[in-house]
């Protein structure tokens, strides 16, 4: 598999090489940088300091909110939290929505077409409405923020799934092994379900810029992950209250994180889609 | 003089892997209203050969060498531009594939006056009653000019493929599989029909097939060709009751006989080879019973044997 | 034959008045009409097959012999009638019973490119059955079987284990897929033009594998084909289709010499033949099949028919044995 991946890097165009290439330094930049959390932060983040609302110094690089906590550390802290629930809201997205588009497709008739109603209803939504809504009907907190992004996703995995098993679906082969006794289980899962994993997995990553951004979004007005955990977004919120007095720094770096890392998720996506030419859709 | 000569044809692709020697040293002549077989299996380079012919060959793929001579002209140092003018005029090409050739969107009728209007200076009225004069010849109704190409069936797309090939009265027509995707009695109707015409208007015919069966009933003359090259060349009679290059015996001892004896088929093990490197000397002996050392060495020429050609070490050249 | 007659004693696979419907799903017109219309692939198609024989379904396209192998094979419902298999109707729903019949019955399709799975290894694909049915538990007993069920159909175990189809060539492709269905040591196969998408020169090959096979390995054969001389090579006993229905069925050398009902007479004498630079193409009949959605009144045949008469536009005729084992549904004949 990793030398099929070698080959199309090598057949494929400067632009999505170079794509791939930076998309990948960067998600990986930061997922270091949450992973060696302890090791870049001086500090913790939650301890509070009495240098309130410092500016970027040699103490704390990148300066203090107003309960004097170091951004930085925050920052890296906060980079786990970010990521482990996009990650989450990923992983519910993903069986919700395969697991929905792949009996769909296969069995099609009026469970098809039933939930196919329900995902269209829950597409028409914008995803940060869509988890605003979960969010209210949830509560805030890591893991409703989790669940609400993740069924805010579903659709378009249900959506990608179901025509690939359409798509699948009507090969001969498939008629093949129906005919040495396969069930519909076993078909579903040894034949069809393999054949959707690489656009699954592009499309994962497409969704994971989208679930960041929801993440944020929703703790930026406050619904999603609370106060003290670092959270990008939370933090981005508090930046905003303190910019009237000049403290540029408390909402700057936050803003920065979710940037480069919506940026080198979507570049990783974009190039990896090009690359493997499976023309999945963004949403 | 023969209307088509073919000599020593070579046709080569320039792929990423290699160059594929798809068509080598091919000859063959075509009198007019002569009927020619190029038979042979998938790779072995008759359809390549024909589209050399209608220089429809495309970058990567090149004619090498050879002449194609049309009524005493050599085709292939012509223009595009000139090609065109012989292109459905004076040599004409009925496809395989035949539901694709015709576009969905447009008339039955415009098709065919479009065919016409290429070559001839003539009103669209005037072309588009060719059109249905050709689609008497071919014995489908006048009136279906305003039919659109789903209203009709396998056998009847394949008549006016034919009618699209014809309607400029062309001296040539190479059909390549023209009735392989067709039922046994349509089948049999659209030779009947070649067959018509052929007496009518005068056409030579390039057959190209890998049904020896078909062949037998409508040509007069059959080459058979494996790896890029003809193995064996001659009246089709002669050939289909004493082949002689080993090939060609079990090709045709491969087909089960209809009446007659029933007898153990032959198969011929492996598979042809990659024209990428082909193997020295002749390219069938990998799997030939016969091969003898000065074959795996020597690539045989087309000789003269017992009123036939063929390129065979067991039939040397005097 | 008569509904609920005893099933023969020497039959692995009994028809009885199969039918398969398929719904039309138009539009405008049948919102218009309130009509559902039909294909009718099969109207009533009764025949029988011995153990050990190789029966040949032959006809043109649409005349239903596709469906008739794929509702034997149990990959359809019939819309009606019974088949029965080693006794057992199989055109009933009991999953139970269907999923043992399929150890013993297997089909070979015709696309040898589409019908393997392109990802798996052939030793994954011809030991699948084997993991379906639970038949074996160990590796090595697998790969045992694998290899044995390889060398029957004449591919090197060895060098062709770890090969994935687009690897392979198009026969031994197609002995990989006769591979997988004998694997289970079935008893009947049905091959649904096994050899029309390979070279001439593989095809023998095949044709001569089967055939070997079947004597060593005590299979039957349902031969589908539209290439009555393969089905002159293969099948003991053959039946023609046309439109859906049997017309004539007979041992093999009586339908090619003596065929009696029009349409095989037909097709006998248009078919080219490689013994032969007659111009057999002078004798085709005119016209086209008609559609099976509103096939015509009386006997389907009867617009094309060159010996027509008035009852063959009115009334169907029945198959009925008019020769000793020679079954033919035609007005020109009355039975004995």
């Amino acid at each position: 598999m990793f030398s099929e991946i070698g080959r199309k890097f090598k057949q494929s165009t400067k632009s999505d090489r170079v794509l791939v290439s930076v998309g990948l330094v960067l998600v990986v930049g930061v997922i270091l940088l949450g992973v060696f959390a302890s090791y870049v932060s001086p500090h913790g983040p939650y301890d509070m300091g009495e240098n309130r609302l410092a500016p970027p110094s040699g103490q704390n690089l990148l300066g203090t909110d107003y309960l004097g906590r170091d951004i930085l550390s925050r920052i890296a802290y906060g980079t786990r939290i970010s990521l482990l629930v996009a990650a989450l809201a990923a992983s519910v997205s993903l069986v919700l929505g395969a697991g929905l588009g792949l009996f769909s497709g296969y069995f099609g008739g009026h469970l098809d077409r039933v939930i196919g109603l329900m995902m269209d209803a829950l597409y028409s939504f914008p995803v940060i409405v869509l988890a605003i809504m979960m969010a209210v009907m949830l509560g805030p907190g890591v893991t409703n923020t989790a669940i609400g992004v993740g069924i805010a996703l579903t659709p378009s995995y249900y959506r990608v799934t179901r025509s690939l098993v359409l798509s699948v679906k009507e090969r001969g082969f498939i008629e093949g092994v129906r005919a040495i006794g396969a069930g519909d289980l076993y078909t579903m899962g040894h034949h069809i379900l393999p054949n959707c994993l690489p656009s699954l997995a592009v499309l994962a990553s497409f969704n994971m810029a989208e679930g960041i951004i929801s993440v944020a979004g929703l703790g930026f007005i406050g619904l999603g992950v609370q106060q003290p955990t670092p959270e990008w977004g939370a933090d981005l919120k508090i930046g905003r209250d303190v910019l009237a007095y000049g403290a540029w720094w408390v909402s700057l770096f936050p803003g920065l994180m979710i940037l480069v890392m919506v940026l080198g998720v979507n570049m990783l996506s974009e190039g990896a889609n090009a690359l493997f030419k499976l023309g999945v859709r963004r949403r | 003089m023969p209307v088509l000569e073919v000599n020593n044809l070579e046709t080569i692709f320039a792929t990423g892997a290699g160059v594929v020697q798809a068509v080598s040293d091919v000859s063959f002549t075509l009198d007019k209203e002569e009927s020619l077989g190029l038979a042979g299996e998938s790779g072995c380079g008759k359809s390549t050969t024909a589209m050399s012919i209608m220089k429809l060959i495309r970058p990567p793929g090149r004619i090498a060498d050879g002449k194609v001579l049309f009524e005493g002209e050599d085709l292939v140092p012509k223009t595009e531009a000139e090609m065109r003018h012989i292109r459905g005029k004076k040599i004409s090409m009925v496809f395989q594939g035949v539901s694709n050739a015709l576009n969905p969107v447009f008339k039955l009728g415009d098709q065919l006056a479009e065919a016409v209007l290429n070559h001839e200076r003539i009103s669209k009225d005037e072309a588009l009653k060719r059109a249905q004069d050709i689609l008497d010849l071919v014995g489908i109704d006048r009136s279906r000019i305003n039919n659109y190409p789903h209203e009709f069936s396998g056998g009847m797309k394949q008549r006016i493929m034919i009618a699209t090939a014809l309607i400029c009265n062309p001296n040539v027509v190479i059909a390549d599989e023209p009735t392989t995707a067709l039922d046994v009695i349509s089948q049999g109707q659209v030779l009947k029909l070649i067959d018509d015409l052929q007496s009518k208007l005068g056409l030579s015919l390039l057959l190209i097939t890998h049904d020896l069966s078909v062949i037998g009933e409508v040509c007069d003359k059959l080459a058979i060709m494996y790896a890029g090259k003809i193995a064996e060349y001659g009246e089709v009679a002669t050939v289909l009751e004493s082949p002689l290059h080993p090939y060609s015996e079990a090709l045709v001892h491969a087909f089960p006989p209809l009446k007659g004896a029933k007898r153990r088929l032959e198969s011929i093990p492996g598979s042809p080879p990659i024209l990428i490197n082909p193997p020295s000397g002749c390219r069938f002996h990998p799997r030939c019973p016969h091969a003898m050392d000065v074959c795996r060495t020597e690539d045989p020429r087309l000789t003269e044997v017992k009123g036939r050609k063929v390129s065979c070490h067991l039939y040397p050249a005097k | 034959m008569k509904e609920g007659a005893k099933l023969k004693e020497d039959s692995i696979v009994s028809v009885r008045g199969l039918k398969k419907w398929f719904p039309l799903k138009t539009g405008i017109g049948r919102l218009l009409s309130g009509k559902q219309m039909y294909v009718r692939a099969l109207d009533g198609v009764d025949f029988e097959i011995k153990k050990g024989e190789v029966f040949g379904l032959v006809g043109e396209s649409g005349c239903g012999k596709t469906t008739t192998g794929r509702l034997i094979a149990m990959l359809m419902e019939p819309t009606e009638g019974e088949i029965f298999f080693e006794g057992l109707n199989i055109a009933s729903k009991n999953k139970a019973d269907l999923k043992q019949a399929r150890k013993r019955l297997q089909i070979v399709f015709q696309d040898p490119y589409e019908y393997l799975s392109p990802r798996m290894t052939v030793y994954e694909i011809v030991s699948e059955p084997l993991t379906i049915h639970k038949v074996v538990k160990s590796r090595t007993e697998k790969e045992e079987l694998v290899a044995k069920a390889l060398q029957s159909v004449s591919l090197n175990p060895r060098e062709n284990m770890h090969k994935r189809p687009h690897e392979l060539s198009g026969g031994e492709r197609q002995r990989v897929a006769i591979a997988r269905a004998i694997i289970l040591q079935p008893t009947f196969i049905v091959a649904d033009e096994p050899v029309s998408m390979l070279d001439v020169s593989v095809r023998s090959g095949i044709m001569n594998l089967m055939l070997d096979m079947k004597d060593q390995l005590n299979l039957t054969y349902l031969f589908i084909t539209h290439d009555i001389s393969a089905g002159r090579y293969m099948c003991d006993r053959m039946a023609v289709m046309y439109l859906g229905l049997v017309v004539e069925a007979a041992s093999t050398e009586e339908i090619i010499n003596e065929p009696m009902h029009p349409y095989t007479q037909a097709l006998i004498a248009v078919v080219p033949t490689i013994d032969s630079t007659e111009k057999r193409y002078l004798a085709a009949i005119k016209g086209k099949v008609p559609d099976a959605i509103n096939p015509p009144p009386g006997c389907r045949f009867h617009p094309r028919c060159p010996h027509v008469m008035d009852v063959c536009r009115v009334d169907m005729p029945k198959l009925e044995e008019i020769k000793h084992g020679h079954f033919v549904a035609c007005h020109l004949y009355k039975k004995g």
